[in-house]
């Protein structure tokens, strides 16, 4: 039998500050300032912090009281109200569905042509590069476009310490490195294995040790 | 020197009270000692391990010089304890030792200077002050410390939280597994603060509190927080952290829901419990319309089922709990009739007392 736990501590809401920018200035002061290009598009390989990036930014959209929607192309269709928002974010473009791809322009065009609003939007690759239609990938290349460089090890180890420090964990850093060698290196699993190492210890009442860790791995990898 | 005669009680009484926070082993051997000051008649004892400090004085007039020295606080009990209750004790002090008298007995033992022995700096002015009957404070206590996590790399879960806001004083304590809530209604006007009392605070603190209707006095300080009772006074650090909103967790839709006995579902449970997993402590309540059953089975497939009756006649539903924590809450709860409130098998349940929002517990299941 296995003790569930409270859930006590909500998932934290990735924001511009917990996110490990050495690498990365020039994206966050783009995005943080509202004086900036309006159509922005970020690539980079999966694991880099689109994701993390374009949340923030809605984040910050509502900081700033304004509307804002995030939209992720790999989960659901792009709603024709997405453009009443001030602040959209659109996710995974490359995995886009034709009709999306022409309410995305459309989104794209209206904006444009009102002359506010502000469009966010992350893929795997650069523009040219993108298997989407040709009038919409040209539209992505005409905004700024950024490469979201991936993170050092020691970028991915500081992360890591920033997500435990806001959960208010003392894990011990041999556990984080250890993570790195054995586990997916990219930052989204390293932190979702943290977020389970956390539930896991707290159910069994361990501290997060490199042994509980392999422990961990261990029936992780067993299940398909 | 004589410095001090008294009965044995007079010392032993107050020796008791603040020793039960001095560490066995400490990098500082001075506080493995307790401070022992004599001002006019009064004889002051005060123990402290850097988080905790305890001190209080004898209840008696006693008769003698002035004095202040530190001695084992252990070997001082021990010996205290060890001659009989009525013989007189008298104290001697020469070339930094302490002599102990008591009938045809004689111990001698080392000191070390008064000066060096460590003192909690008080911060500042309280954010926060109130009183209330030590009894009250103790039932308050009881019915929520058995929550508190041991040692969990959580540190604000190895405490208590003290909420105040208004007229209302909350304490709340949770292990992840299951939280638990009290509430009661002081004469004040409180800011809402909140502080984590260390668990080491609450439970010394549970221990010395009386059965009387005598005041104690809370002051929220800077980072620290002051118990002040009848001639006693502990002040301490709180942990430093944020305890989680307990609000997210109540459940507010589990519509399962009977009144149960305490008395009889306790026994029950105690019974069952025999036959429990004795590493898993697994129990499984099935509920139907009419009836609770309780069934534990053990690694050797020893098997014990209870059946209670129940005024419920909602929808069947198959949870399993660790039964220790179905134990505490029966155990440390003055109610007579309880509500229990579940949703379904993965889902928390929720003990509270009819129509009294003073109390809560909130328990998550195991899956079974």
């Amino acid at each position: 039998m296995d003790q569930l736990v409270l859930d006590l501590a909500p998932v934290p809401l990735p924001v511009f500050d917990t996110f490990v920018a050495e690498r990365n200035r020039e994206v966050i002061a783009a995005l943080a300032d509202p004086g900036c290009e309006r159509f922005i598009y970020l690539w980079g390989e999966v694991g880099s912090g689109k994701t993390h990036l374009l949340q923030a930014w809605i984040a910050h959209a509502e900081t700033l009281g304004r509307s804002s929607i995030y939209l992720d192309a790999k989960a659901e269709r792009l709603p024709d109200f997405a453009r009443e928002a001030s602040f959209i974010a659109v996710d995974h473009i490359d995995d886009l569905d034709p009709d999306d791809q022409i309410t995305l322009f459309s989104i794209y065009n209206s904006l444009k042509d009102a002359g506010t609003g502000y469009l966010l939007m992350a893929g795997r690759k650069p523009p040219m590069a993108l298997a989407l239609r040709d009038d919409l990938r040209t539209r992505l290349g005409w905004g700024l476009v950024f490469e979201v460089k991936a993170l050092s090890d020691e970028d991915k180890l500081a992360a890591l310490h920033a997500h435990a420090a806001k959960r208010q964990l003392a894990v011990a850093d041999d556990v984080f490195r250890y993570l790195l060698t054995h586990w997916r290196r990219d930052l989204t699993s390293l932190i979702a294995m943290l977020d389970m190492l956390d539930r896991y210890s707290l159910a069994m009442r361990r501290p997060i040790t490199v042994p509980l860790v392999k422990n961990v791995l261990q029936t992780t990898r067993a299940q398909p | 020197m004589l410095i001090l005669q008294a009965e044995r009680d007079a010392l032993l009484k107050p020796l008791l009270a603040v020793t039960g926070i001095v560490e066995r082993r400490h990098t500082l051997p001075i506080l493995s000692n307790v401070l022992i000051e004599k001002k006019g008649a009064e004889v002051g004892f005060l123990a402290t391990d850097l988080e905790i400090q305890i001190t209080t004085a004898s209840t008696d007039a006693l008769p003698g010089e002035d004095f202040r020295l530190t001695t084992s606080a252990k070997k001082l009990q021990d010996i205290l304890r060890a001659i009989p209750d009525k013989a007189t004790v008298t104290l001697e002090q020469q070339d930094g030792r302490l002599t102990l008298k008591a009938g045809k007995s004689r111990f001698n033992l080392q000191t070390l200077p008064a000066e060096d022995f460590p003192l909690l700096p008080v911060n500042g002015t309280s954010d926060a002050a109130f009183s209330l009957s030590q009894r009250e404070l103790k039932r308050l206590i009881a019915q929520v410390q058995y929550a508190m996590a041991v040692q969990d790399i959580r540190y604000y879960l190895n405490g208590l939280l003290m909420q105040t806001e208004g007229n209302q004083v909350r304490l709340i304590s949770t292990d992840g597994h299951r939280l638990a809530f009290s509430s009661a209604e002081v004469e004040a006007n409180l800011p809402k603060a909140e502080v984590i009392l260390p668990r080491k605070t609450v439970l010394e603190l549970y221990k010395l509190l009386a059965d009387s209707d005598d005041p104690i006095n809370i002051e929220v300080l800077a980072n620290q927080v002051r118990f002040s009772f009848g001639t006693t006074v502990i002040i301490s650090k709180v942990v430093d952290g944020k305890f989680p909103d307990y609000n997210r967790v109540i459940p507010l839709d589990n519509d399962k829901i009977f009144l149960i006995e305490r008395v009889t579902f306790l026994h029950a449970l105690q019974r069952a419990a025999i036959l429990a997993n004795e590493k898993f402590r697994g129990v499984r309540l099935v509920l139907k319309p009419g009836a609770m059953s309780i069934l534990c089975t053990n690694s050797e497939q020893e098997e014990a089922e209870e059946e209670l009756e129940i005024g419920y006649s909602g929808g069947g539903l198959e949870i399993g709990f660790n039964i220790n924590y179905l134990l505490d809450v029966l155990t440390n709860l003055p109610a007579d009739t309880l509500q229990l409130a579940f949703g379904d098998g993965s889902r928390s349940a929720l003990f509270t007392i009819p129509d009294n929002s003073d109390f809560k517990y909130i328990v998550m299941p195991m899956r079974i």
